[in-house]
């Protein structure tokens, strides 16, 4: 029994040095997150489908079919990978995004800038699902506190490579009703 | 004791610490879909007054950059949302939406007259006394492009019990109104960044 009792405390060790070890490891890997990254929102196609639900309803109620949103490289700012975005879904829809690791933050503006959204998404999920979650808040200018359009849940995925440049997508007419997280325009 | 007693002895711990495991996590899903409204704590009960720190999140040190000072207030239920409204007295001018659903707050506003726009996302109020929370702040302007970013910052928010508000709303919006310690930020100012 005694021999047992070794033979399991020896094991336990042997779990904790590695489990410490790993801890470590995975830590410092933090500390020296650097850009670039992988998966990222450009490689392996730049075109992304966004779809949002209502987080103040108890079923997640969803709010639109999708809009897309594609994303080209824009630099590097300390850890963070850059990126400029705009919508093939809704006109005039566009913004900056940031990308540290898997996560990843959104700010944009619609309606000639009445409208605005941010978006935050965790867990850059690799090729073959290329998916992510995460919530997103979008509110339009009143003079005061702001009309919240909604406080959302969101999930993306990858859909390839985007059709429309973004000189061509500059070129389209804004669209100034309507709101990106609850108004689907594609028919 | 045999080997075969001592196996069975562990596997009888295993079993039980799976089942309580099970329990707990059951118990805590369970508890996050019935979600509603009020939560406890809040922004408001306990003082209303919070100070959120931003921190430069592309510095791989996430060096400190500003703190400001955010007043909340009640603003009503949506769903299984607690709504607030609020607004600072420290920066002029600036002020928004805000709402909560369990331990997740999520922030929007306005400042410059409506040309700069943020977003704060937070986690895990913790009770009072401590009352700190941490997440994410992006800060940024329209330019009629893809936006200036102010910045892209770790955040951490915690209550300042004891100290209210040193204004109302009205005061804080009112253009006429000043402290020495409210000063009339530069139309070119950030709440990310401003020092007074």
């Amino acid at each position: 029994m005694r021999k047992t009792k070794q033979y399991v405390q020896t094991k336990c060790r042997t779990l904790l040095k590695v489990s410490l070890a790993a801890s470590v490891l995975g830590l410092s890997t933090l500390s020296y997150a650097a850009a670039p990254y992988l998966p990222d929102f450009v490689k392996d196609g730049n075109r992304w489908s966004f779809k949002a639900y209502d987080d103040a309803s108890p079923d997640h109620t969803t709010l639109v079919a999708a809009q897309v949103i594609c994303f080209e490289y824009a630099g590097i700012s300390g850890n963070h990978q850059l990126y400029t975005w705009y919508s093939e879904t809704f006109p005039g829809w566009s913004g900056n995004a940031v990308q540290e690791g898997d996560q990843i933050f959104i700010h944009g503006d619609y309606a000639n800038g009445a409208g605005h959204s941010s978006i935050q998404l965790d867990t850059l999920v690799a090729p073959t699902i290329n998916g992510s979650a995460g919530t997103w808040q979008e509110w339009r200018h009143d003079g005061a506190n702001g009309q919240t359009v909604n406080f959302a849940k969101t999930r993306a995925l990858r859909e390839g490579d985007c059709t429309l440049t973004a000189r061509e997508a500059a070129n389209l007419t804004p669209l100034l009703d309507g709101d990106p997280v609850i108004t689907n325009v594609v028919p | 004791m045999s080997k075969q007693l001592l196996c069975v002895k562990n596997y009888s711990k295993f079993l039980a610490a799976n089942i309580i495991s099970v329990f707990i996590v059951t118990l805590v899903f369970s508890a996050v879909l019935h979600a509603q409204p009020p939560y406890s704590a809040d922004l408001v009960q306990g003082g209303n007054r919070w100070l959120l720190d931003a921190y430069d999140d592309t510095d791989v040190n996430h060096a400190y950059v500003n703190t400001v000072g955010l007043c909340f207030a009640y603003a009503g239920t949506q769903g299984s949302h607690q709504r607030y409204t609020w607004y600072s007295d420290t920066f002029k001018g600036w002020q928004g939406t805000a709402s909560q659903e369990g331990d997740q707050i999520f922030l929007h506003g306005v400042y410059a007259n409506g040309k700069g726009r943020d977003a704060v996302q937070l986690r895990i109020i913790i009770n009072t006394p401590r009352s700190g929370s941490v997440g994410h702040w992006q800060e940024w302007r329209d330019n009629d492009g893809y936006g200036e970013v102010i910045g892209f910052a770790n955040a951490r928010m915690i209550r300042d019990p004891g100290q209210p508000c040193a204004m109302t709303e009205a005061e804080a919006l009112d253009e006429g109104f000043f402290f020495p310690f409210f000063p009339q930020p530069a139309t070119t100012d950030n709440p990310m960044t401003y020092k007074p």
